[in-house]
C-alpha cells in the first residue's frame, strides 16, 4: 500500500509539524498501552490489597489495648464504646491510617503538595506531621467496625476488626479498566486476643 | 477550569487544522508549550509549575519516540506535549491513549470505507510478528508500505472524553 491509498493525503514536506500517524502504529500501540497501563495498576491494587490487610492488623492491634484502656484518657468515653464518632473508634481509625499512609501519603504541613515538600529541605520538614495523618482523604476512606455484632469483650475474648478502605486508582488509562469511578472497594479483617488494660498509669 | 477551556479551544483549532492541511502549525502548539508552564507557576505555585513542566516531557516522551521513528508527526509531538503541560502528567496520558484510541477507531471506519483494512491489518499483525520472531526470520515492512492517517477529528474525541473522565 503507498501513500496514495491514504485516507487523507498529508503534506511530507514539513514532517517537523506533521499531524499524521500510522495507522498500523494506531492498531498495534493502543491494545499496547491498555495492557501495559492496566497491569501497572493491578499491581499497584495488589500492593493496595497487602498494605490493607497491614491496616486491619495494625487496627485490632489497636482495638485490643485501646477499648479497655483508662476512660480519661478518652474524654470519658466508657470502657468498650465503639459508637461511631467514639475517641477510642477514632483512634482505632488513626491506627489503621496510619499504616495505610504509603498509599495516600499526609502532605507535610509546611506546603501545599508533595511536589512542593520535595522542594524543602529535609531538616526544615515537620515529621511528625508526616507520621500522625490527622486530615485529608483517608479519613473519609477508612472505616472500622467489628465483627460479631454488639462488643462488649472480656479478658482473652477475641476481638475481629473489620476495615473497609477505598483504594483510589490513579494510573491514567488503566484505572478505568481496573477501577470503578477510580474506586475501589478493599475490605479486610485481622483477629486478635484482648489484652485488656491491666496497668496503671 | 480555565485549563479545560483552554485544552478545548487548543484542540479545537489544532484539530481543524490538521483535518484541513495535515499540519499542527508552531503558532499554535509553541506558545501552548511555552504559556502553560508559567500560567500554572504565576497561578498555583511552584509545585504546579513543576507539575506542568512533569506533564509536558512526560507526556512528549512517547510521541517523541514514535516521531524518531517515523512514525508520528512532528506536530502531534508538540500537541500531547502542551496537553501534558496544560493538563498534567495523568490527565496528559489519558487524552492521549484516548486519541489513540479514537485515532484507531476512526481509522477502522475510514478504511473500511475505502476496503483497505485488511491489507493495514496484515501490516499490522506482521508489526506485531516481529517482536516475537528472531532477527533473521523478520520481516520488515517499508515505510511506503505503511498507512499515514490524520488524527484530525480524533484529537477533539479523544480530548472531550478524557475531560468526561471516560
Amino acid at each position: 500500500m503507498n501513500q496514495s491509498a491514504t485516507p487523507r493525503p498529508t503534506n511530507p514536506a514539513s514532517p517537523v509539524n506533521a499531524g499524521s500517524v500510522f495507522v498500523e502504529l494506531l492498531f498495534a500501540f493502543v491494545p499496547f498501552v491498555i495492557l501495559v497501563l492496566g497491569i501497572i495498576q493491578l499491581a499497584l491494587l495488589e500492593n493496595g490489597k497487602i498494605v490493607s490487610k497491614r491496616a486491619a492488623n495494625a487496627a485490632v492491634r489497636a482495638a485490643v489495648v485501646i477499648l479497655d484502656d483508662d476512660p480519661r484518657r478518652y474524654g470519658g468515653s466508657p470502657r468498650n464504646s465503639t459508637f461511631p464518632g467514639s475517641p477510642r473508634l477514632r483512634e482505632i481509625q488513626r491506627a489503621a491510617i496510619i499504616a495505610l499512609a504509603p498509599l495516600d501519603p499526609p502532605v507535610s504541613r509546611q506546603s501545599g503538595s508533595l511536589f512542593a515538600a520535595l522542594l524543602v529541605p529535609p531538616a526544615s520538614l515537620d515529621l511528625p506531621a508526616l507520621l500522625t495523618p490527622t486530615g485529608g482523604s483517608l479519613n473519609r476512606r477508612v472505616r472500622i467496625s467489628f465483627v460479631g455484632g454488639t462488643l462488649n469483650p472480656g479478658l482473652h475474648d477475641r476481638i475481629t476488626v473489620r476495615l473497609d478502605y477505598d483504594f483510589a486508582c490513579r494510573v491514567p488509562v488503566g484505572r478505568a479498566v481496573v477501577c470503578r469511578n477510580g474506586i475501589r472497594h478493599l475490605t479486610s479483617q485481622a483477629t486478635l486476643t484482648n489484652q485488656g488494660a491491666p496497668y496503671a498509669y | 477550569m480555565i485549563f479545560i477551556v483552554l485544552t478545548l479551544a487548543f484542540v479545537a483549532v489544532a484539530t481543524f487544522w490538521d483535518w484541513r492541511t495535515g499540519q499542527i502549525p508552531n503558532w499554535l502548539t509553541l506558545p501552548a508549550l511555552a504559556s502553560a508552564p508559567i500560567i500554572h507557576g504565576v497561578g498555583y505555585g511552584a509545585d504546579q509549575l513543576l507539575a506542568s513542566l512533569a506533564g509536558l516531557a512526560g507526556c512528549g516522551l512517547l510521541p517523541y519516540v514514535l516521531f524518531r521513528r517515523k512514525a508520528m508527526g512532528g506536530g502531534d509531538v508538540k500537541l500531547f506535549a502542551a496537553l501534558g503541560a496544560l493538563n498534567g502528567f495523568s490527565m496528559g496520558m489519558e487524552m492521549f491513549a484516548l486519541i489513540m484510541l479514537a485515532g484507531a477507531l476512526q481509522a477502522c471506519f475510514v478504511l473500511y470505507s475505502r476496503h483497505q483494512l485488511g491489507a493495514v491489518l496484515s501490516n499490522t499483525y506482521q508489526m506485531a510478528a516481529n517482536l516475537f520472531r528472531p532477527k533473521d526470520q523478520q520481516r520488515p515492512l517499508a515505510t511506503e508500505a505503511m498507512t499515514e492517517m490524520r488524527l484530525g477529528p480524533a484529537l477533539l474525541v479523544g480530548t472531550v472524553l478524557a475531560i468526561a473522565g471516560l
